[in-house]
């Protein structure tokens, strides 16, 4: 699926590319605008990351907008976004980071976040960071079938950290429990980092954790990477099977990207989708993207709406089969 | 008799909690239960302790003990009172009126009415002390605050 | 290898740019740091951007010597002001103000200073030397060690509950009530949040710090008349730092606190806020003079700011033997060497051992030019102690009105604060205690927390905190402390003590009560 994404993607972007100069000249934002990024998180987390890295290639794109990263932390990122939904004037402004799962999830989860992706102009997907599920270096599970088999053979007892209920690593082991309809030990954390931490020390079996986090660890050996819940092999664990190929069919990550209100003008939308094209086409930028071992995963405009929307049904789907569970007396 | 009343209306509070987590589910309301029953504990020992002081105090003063309650001079109460209400006006009026009009407000009006220092010193201050918090939270910090009526 | 990179490191730092990075960290740390709702980890959060365009050692040596510093800057207004600059200055408000209302406000920035700098060396040279060491111990503390790290730092509420062990108790209990407010951490569900998605993510306890500590001095302030103010003014002649024989008696307490906050510093999740909790109340365990504390105790001093400027050495092993952020302001740290390209990890210490070890050099030479800026600075905010109670009041209004505003940039948690600063206020009227719901709210999340994750890995069984012996050592001494509380416990260490009570004043400072 993710692929078909990419693909297409690459196709609009060429296709932008081609008709772009005209567009292009037509200036939006220029030199002296100043745009406001709403963020969802503190200071330091994944979405000031992805700020910090691509807000200066955007605002040179742009010709020289100053980018101004106002940081409204607070209910997973639900201040900030139903802030960008309800309050923010629709004039291409004020954009926030958006991050899958965690923008649906929050309103598919309480009814007290009002907020929906129908309030939102989605712009640009821009990093997906794929699900991975690391043991530590002395777990006596040495595959993934191991960690499976073990979890068929007295369901409910393997523990699973994951980086909080409603994030991806939470979904992805419950996907992956209805996948192969075995029973795991779920244990929330308060982040990502928490969780692995926790698997490096064996406190718990396994963590289910995003790639570009656990990297640094797995490549120095401290944590042992079972399983990518990606479409392909990654190239940086090229000796780490995919769920699929494993026959589970769970392909999951944290995606974050960037939106802005809805009924947000069409040629502001447009004129920094065509910015972030360049962005992600500038080698100088995909350089320090890798070095940061963040993974690029560009999709642009209506490909990212329509991204946004099949995320939603699906987590819909996962949250009614199993919301009387987490949530039982 | 002002422990009491606080006492009181923690025990009030902690009930309504405890009847609030009786519809989480049961990992949500397990420490918030058990922590508003050591707290309905705690707050009637605390009121016993408490009336047994006043009790005490009362027989040892024989039949002539003073009122329950000491009440503090008006004026301070007022000015006690008057400032609670310019402090939740001034929060109020920051993204109503905008900082750069609350601020002077809020720094003005007690020491216009107090005076404690001379008109000069009032001035200083209402300048210097909105001054370096705009400079330090504002221009540095790049603080989202409504600086002026209807922005 | 990791010698060579020791000297390199050495030499990078005698680098001018680089010393002059550590200086100007160490000035803009102590500004904010002093400024009520603008925290360490925020103050480094905002100068990140300014150090991209740095060399990586250069920003870096910046950021923790700014981290450093705002540490000590916190405790600022904690004694000038009853305002703690930080949540990690909250303890220093106990025994620091009172010494400041005293007339010693020089004095009592003096020992703050002094013990800023023996917490900060200590826990550089811990850091230096046995950083990859001590790395590995961090990976022993999941949450059911974490649980038993709660529980004890519970049990502080009662040795904090000046007068009534009772109604501290109340107010540290109701502090960990008001903590389960927010989400909870398994199932998702919001808790106590009336659907209103500021509190969400519970109470933020600097908003609520923030409110209950600087709230009713201000009020206080304009209560007072003119007339009893001789107490707050300090003579600025007024010695600043101890003379060495005093120093020589700091330095027991100011060791073991130093101590305390590298290992608080070192468990994942506990930060300055807990070290200097944990600190206080050791030096009061240990303290022949309990009754002191509270009064203007030296040692009430010290001990708070030595644990929380050794915090920092101590949050940054994990970081930088295994990329565990050791605290939040660790955290965004990592972000800042990330940007350079550097990912956090185990090859910090060796790939990128330069940039690393200029790093760990900073943090010990920053010290230095707190203590050297600090002399400079801290003199000239001694004269805020001149200026008359009723024009303090109004600015500490203002100060913590814009500050609770900056934590979220929301309106919200002004109006939290302030309802906290009613709260405060009435509890300070009747004489409940309000440090021990400081306490409560810190920890009500993380005991939720780790309760939660511990009863999840263990399957419901409650005996599984029996498992770890580092929990179930830490439970003891909770234990322990619990029965101190009783009447019981102290009655029997009188009996021992006393015949030696007679001739040993104990570590109480000569002068202290002048």
């Amino acid at each position: 699926m993710r692929t078909s994404y990419i693909l297409a993607s690459t196709a609009a972007a060429a296709l932008v590319a081609a008709i772009s100069p005209a567009a292009a000249q037509e200036v939006h934002y220029g030199s002296g605008d100043s745009v406001t990024v709403l963020q969802g998180f503190a200071p330091g987390g994944g979405s000031d990351t992805l700020a910090q890295l691509v807000q200066p290639y955007l605002a040179e794109e742009l010709g020289g907008v100053t980018f101004v990263n106002q940081y409204q932390p607070g209910a997973t990122g639900a201040i900030a976004w139903t802030q960008l939904a309800k309050q923010v004037e629709p004039d291409g402004e004020t954009i926030s980071i958006t991050n899958t799962p965690m923008l649906m999830t929050n309103y598919i989860m309480n009814d007290s976040i009002t907020y929906t992706i129908d309030e939102l102009t989605p712009i640009a997907n821009v990093v997906t960071d794929p699900g991975v599920a690391v043991v530590p270096a002395n777990s006596p599970f040495q595959t993934f079938e191991d960690l499976m088999a073990a979890a068929k053979e007295n369901p409910g007892t393997v523990t699973i950290g994951n980086s909080g209920v409603g994030g991806d690593d939470f979904f992805t082991s419950v996907l992956l429990e209805q996948a192969a309809d075995v029973k795991f030990q779920k244990v929330p954390f308060e982040g990502d980092g928490p969780s692995w931490t926790a698997a490096m020390g064996g406190k718990i079996d396994a963590s289910f954790n995003n790639v570009g986090i656990t990297y640094p660890q797995v490549k120095e050996g401290n944590l042992r990477a079972l399983v990518v819940f990606a479409e392909e092999r990654l190239d940086e664990l090229p000796d780490v099977p995919t769920a699929k190929e494993l026959g589970y069919d769970v392909v999951a990550g944290s995606s974050r990207g960037y939106s802005g209100p809805a009924g947000m003008p069409e040629e502001a939308r447009q004129h920094l989708i065509d910015a972030f094209t360049r962005v992600v086409e500038n080698p100088e930028f995909q350089e320090a993207a890798a070095a940061q071992a963040i993974n690029i995963d560009f999709i642009p405009g209506d490909d990212y709406a329509a991204f946004l929307k099949s995320q939603e049904e699906e987590f819909r789907g996962v949250w009614e089969t199993i919301k009387d569970d987490v949530q039982a007396d | 008799m002002g422990r009491i009343l606080v006492a009181v209306v923690a025990i009030g509070v902690a009930f309504y909690m405890y009847g609030q987590a009786a519809d989480y589910p049961r990992a949500a309301r397990r420490l918030p239960q058990l922590l508003s029953i050591i707290l309905i504990l705690l707050a009637t020992l605390a009121v016993v302790r408490e009336v047994v002081r006043l009790r005490r105090a009362r027989l040892a003063d024989g039949a002539a003990a003073g009122p329950l309650v000491t009440l503090p001079e008006p004026g301070k109460v007022l000015i006690g009172v008057a400032f609670v209400a310019l402090i939740f006006v001034y929060a109020w009026a920051i993204p109503v009126a905008g900082y750069l009009v609350a601020t002077p407000l809020m720094l003005a009006l007690p020491l216009i009415a107090l005076r404690p220092v001379g008109w000069r010193g009032i001035g200083i201050t209402i300048v210097a002390v909105t001054g370096v918090i705009w400079l330090i939270f504002i221009w540095f910090l790049n603080l989202p605050v409504p600086l002026y009526p209807g922005a | 290898m990791p010698e060579s990179f020791l000297w390199i490191g050495l030499a990078n730092v005698f680098v001018p740019v680089n010393l002059a990075a550590i200086v100007g960290g160490t000035m803009i740390g102590m500004v904010i740091g002093a400024m009520p709702g603008l925290s360490a980890t925020m103050a480094i959060a905002l100068l990140l951007p300014l150090t991209f365009s740095m060399e990586p050692e250069t920003g870096l040596s910046m950021l923790a010597s700014l981290y450093l510093a705002a540490m000590y800057g916190g405790s600022i207004a904690a004694i000038l002001l009853r305002t703690p600059g930080t949540p990690a200055a909250a303890a220093t408000v106990l025994d620091g103000f009172p010494m400041a209302q005293r007339g010693e406000a020089g004095r009592a920035l003096g020992l703050s200073l002094t013990a800023s700098l023996i917490g900060g060396t200590i826990s550089a040279i811990a850091l230096l030397t046995i950083a990859p060491i001590l790395g590995r111990i961090v990976l022993n503390f999941g949450p059911i060690e974490i649980f038993a790290v709660a529980v004890l730092g519970i049990t502080i509420i009662g040795s904090l509950s000046q007068g009534s062990t009772i109604l501290g108790l109340f107010a540290g209990v109701l502090g960990l009530l008001i903590g389960t407010v927010g989400m909870d951490p398994t199932t998702g569900t919001p808790r106590f949040t009336f659907g209103i998605l500021n509190l969400f993510s519970g109470v933020e306890f600097t908003v609520a710090l923030i409110g209950l500590f600087s709230v009713p001095q201000a009020i206080r302030l304009m209560l007072k008349s003119e007339a009893d103010r001789e107490g707050r003014v300090s003579s600025i002649r007024d010695r600043m730092l101890p003379t060495w024989p005093q120093f020589r008696e700091l330095l027991p307490n100011s060791v073991r606190s130093s101590a305390i906050g590298v290992l608080t510093g070192l468990i994942p999740g506990t930060g300055g806020d807990t070290a200097s909790w944990f600190a206080y109340n050791e030096a009061k365990r240990f303290s022949r003079n309990k009754e002191a504390f509270g009064t203007g105790h030296p040692a009430g001093i010290v001990a708070p700011e030595a644990a929380n400027n050794a915090v920092v050495g101590g949050a940054l092993v994990p970081t930088i033997a295994l990329g565990i952020p050791g605290s939040s302001a660790t955290a965004v740290l990592l972000g800042g060497v990330m940007v350079h390209g550097i990912l956090p990890g185990p090859t910090l210490m060796t790939e990128y051992g330069d940039v690393t070890y200029t790093l760990l050099w900073a943090v010990l030479f920053a010290n230095v030019a707190l203590f050297v800026v600090g002399l400079f600075f801290t003199r000239a905010c001694v004269a805020v102690t001149k200026i008359p109670n009723r024009v303090v009041g109004p600015v500490i209004i203002v100060l913590s009105v814009v500050g609770s505003f900056a934590l979220n940039n929301s309106m919200f948690d002004v109006w939290l604060m302030l309802v906290f600063g009613m709260l405060g206020f009435v509890f300070d009227e009747v004489g409940i205690p309000t440090p021990p719901l400081v306490i409560g709210l810190i920890l009500g999340p993380v005991l939720d927390t780790s309760l939660q994750q511990s009863l999840l890995i263990g399957q419901g069984n409650w005996l599984f905190f029996m498992q770890s012996p580092i929990a179930v050592v830490l439970l003891a001494i909770a234990l322990l402390s619990i029965l101190q509380s009783t009447p019981l416990f102290p009655a029997i260490g009188r009996k021992l003590r006393k015949p030696r009570e007679a001739s040993d004043l104990g570590d109480d400072l000569p002068g202290s009560r002048e």
